[in-house]
């Protein structure tokens, strides 16, 4: 019973802080504080909390963060943008609503490398939207591909989602964690195409231009040297030559040597107002980090994971059922939680739970990480459908109708992932031998 | 970076002590992100090169993303960029929503006094009383845990602005976040 009411004192008091609007960095804390005075002296409680934050930030593998965050700034500012834009018109070219297949495919290439679904959606959309009304596309329907689509970015690596899901529990492979997202990102972008080829053929939106070998091969190697930095990060990754931390820092030469060298598209005097971008992108995230830490021993000191997992038990003992349960509830939080900080404070609840049942860590991460990818492009709190609605120029409510469908597909494959492992599996054991 | 200049529209902007105050921490975290970079990028190079990563840069990085990541959120506060779940203060008009403005300033500060000052001020009091060295550069641990009290401090400092502003009636809502 007791531990019912430490419970209650931490989810109470979490909600309390978040619903007045207090930042959810500091919300976190100020819980794991409330939850921590329950067990001990009020000053024991801002000392462990502050301890806690410490440790928390203590880390070289948190390293690969900043690092993977400043890189994607750097490429911002250029033109890759466009460049893979290109390439992507000529590879989506001959299918109906060729346009909406571009922007699906920029996405998933834009928001591999920046790492960023918020950036790719802005940087992506920016672009297409402009051009898809121009040749008579429904301006909520192309808004709503850019939404649903751009969280391609954080299934398909690097990803600085899997890196914050490696730390929380405690060091799941980073190099499985990425490799295991390349099937179910991959797959998503697929199924959104299907779904928007369907409707544009419908709606009878126009197939571009058959592109000639000249055009493909053009336009395939400007995108090139973007694209490289994939190669060379995740190829060093998978040969097991680097670690992510690593591997980010390579990423920031590369990108560097891109953008002042090779394009010169920035110069040396850009680069303090890029780095502070970066650094300000990643304290938002750092904080949160430290706080979660927090929050998770706070967690752990009130049993809640086992009092989670209990309560989990007692509705069924069917792992389909539970799975199922995990995922309506992560659904539920996503529509009104951004990715990191959902991540944070529910693995730490959920994967003990799913590790009972047999479930791998790993399978575990691309599981959550798809669920909460659906979550910020869902009202009322989503980063996604935001910035998508903005740069879309249409509103939250009338993108909201054609993005249905496409939440359909989502959660269809939601399920396939869920309960067919070898999708996320596969993968890593076929390269890593995970 | 861009030059502060003088506003002559004093209720526009932020006042004289902020700019300076920004100004500085701005430096302060472009040049820690420089010095990050190439850090990691001398651990990478050495294992290749030398064939033995360098224990002083892995310390050194360390060390510095914790200030990094510490005075980057202090300054983020003090935008009025972490992410908040803002659709109470939204909902809200006139004295109600400058009184909850008040209150999640005040909570903030809470943290940041309570956790952040006063219990980072004993983490930090506690390490350098045990005089524990880092095994590398030999210096006190305790700088290292500084980095909290400090941006607890820092963000004491914007928050008094905030309340400032919220009274004077110059808050503007904090900007989406990304």
């Amino acid at each position: 019973m007791e531990d019912y009411i430490n419970a209650l004192v931490l989810f109470g008091s979490f909600a309390f802080f978040m619903v007045l609007g207090v930042p959810i960095a500091f919300s976190i804390g100020l819980a794991s504080v409330v939850t921590f005075t329950t067990f001990m002296t009020f000053d024991q409680s801002v000392f462990i909390v502050a301890q806690q934050i410490a440790s928390g930030l203590d880390s070289f593998t948190l390293l690969a963060i900043p690092f993977f965050i400043l890189a994607g700034h750097i490429m911002n500012r250029g033109g890759i943008a466009m460049r893979l834009i290109d390439f992507a018109k000529v590879l989506g070219g001959r299918l109906p609503g060729a346009l909406a297949h571009c922007n699906v495919l920029a996405n998933m290439m834009f928001g591999s490398i920046s790492g960023s679904a918020v950036a790719s959606a802005a940087a992506v959309g920016g672009v297409m939207a402009p051009l898809q009304e121009k040749e008579g596309y429904d301006r909520s329907f192309s808004a709503a591909v850019n939404i649903a689509s751009c969280p391609t970015g954080l299934l398909i690596p690097p990803s600085a989602t899997f890196i914050v899901y490696s730390l929380i529990t405690g060091g799941t492979s980073i190099a499985a964690l990425f490799v295991a997202g390349y099937v179910p990102g991959i797959l998503m972008g697929l199924s959104l195409m299907l779904v928007a080829g369907i409707i544009a053929k419908r709606r009878g939106y126009p197939v571009a231009e058959r592109s000639s070998w000249r055009e493909i091969v053009e336009t395939g190697l400007r995108a090139l040297p973007p694209l490289g930095l994939i190669v060379i990060v995740m190829g060093g990754i998978i040969a097991g030559i680097f670690t992510a931390t690593e591997a980010s820092a390579i990423a920031v030469v590369y990108t560097l040597f891109l953008a002042l060298v090779w394009y010169r598209e920035i110069s040396i005097r850009d680069l303090p107002s890029v780095l502070l971008e970066a650094a300000i992108t990643t304290s938002i995230v750092l904080l949160m980090i430290g706080a979660s830490i927090a929050m998770s021993k706070a967690m752990a000191f009130a049993d809640i994971p086992y009092m989670i997992s209990d309560a989990l038990l007692a509705l069924s003992e069917n792992p389909i059922v539970i799975l199922l349960i995990i995922n309506l509830a992560l659904l539920v939080i996503g529509t009104f939680m951004d990715m990191t900080p959902a991540l944070l404070i529910f693995t730490p609840i959920f994967l003990p739970v799913v590790k009972d049942l047999g479930m791998d860590p790993v399978h575990f991460g691309v599981m959550m990480t798809f669920n909460l990818c659906i979550g910020i492009c869902t009202p009322p709190v989503g980063s996604a459908l935001f910035v998508g609605c903005s740069v879309g120029k249409t509103s939250i409510a009338s993108v909201l109708k054609p993005l249905l469908p496409f939440y359909g597909v989502l959660f269809a494959l939601l399920l396939a992932v869920t309960y067919i492992p070898a999708l996320s599996l596969w993968l890593p054991r076929l390269l890593l031998n995970y | 970076m861009p030059k502060t200049v003088a506003r002559p529209d004093f209720a526009s902007g932020p006042g004289p002590v902020q700019r300076a105050v920004d100004a500085v921490l701005r430096v302060i975290i472009s040049v820690i992100f420089a010095i990050l970079v190439v850090c990691v990028v001398w651990q990478v190079v050495s294992r290749y090169v030398f064939g033995t990563p360098s224990t002083l840069t892995d310390e050194l990085a360390r060390f510095l993303f914790m200030w990094l990541a510490l005075i980057g959120a202090a300054y983020t506060l003090g935008l009025k960029r972490h992410l908040a779940i803002d659709l109470l203060p939204l909902s809200l008009e006139g004295t109600a929503e400058r009184n909850l403005r008040l209150v999640i300033v005040g909570m903030v500060a809470a943290f940041a006094g309570l956790v952040m000052v006063y219990g980072g001020g004993k983490l930090l009091l506690g390490v350098l009383q045990t005089g524990q060295l880092s095994p590398v550069l030999r210096i006190q641990m305790g700088y290292v845990y500084g980095a909290i009290p400090f941006a607890g401090l820092v963000m004491l400092f914007y928050c008094a602005l905030s309340v400032r502003d919220i009274l004077s009636g110059r808050d503007v809502a904090p900007a989406m976040g990304d």
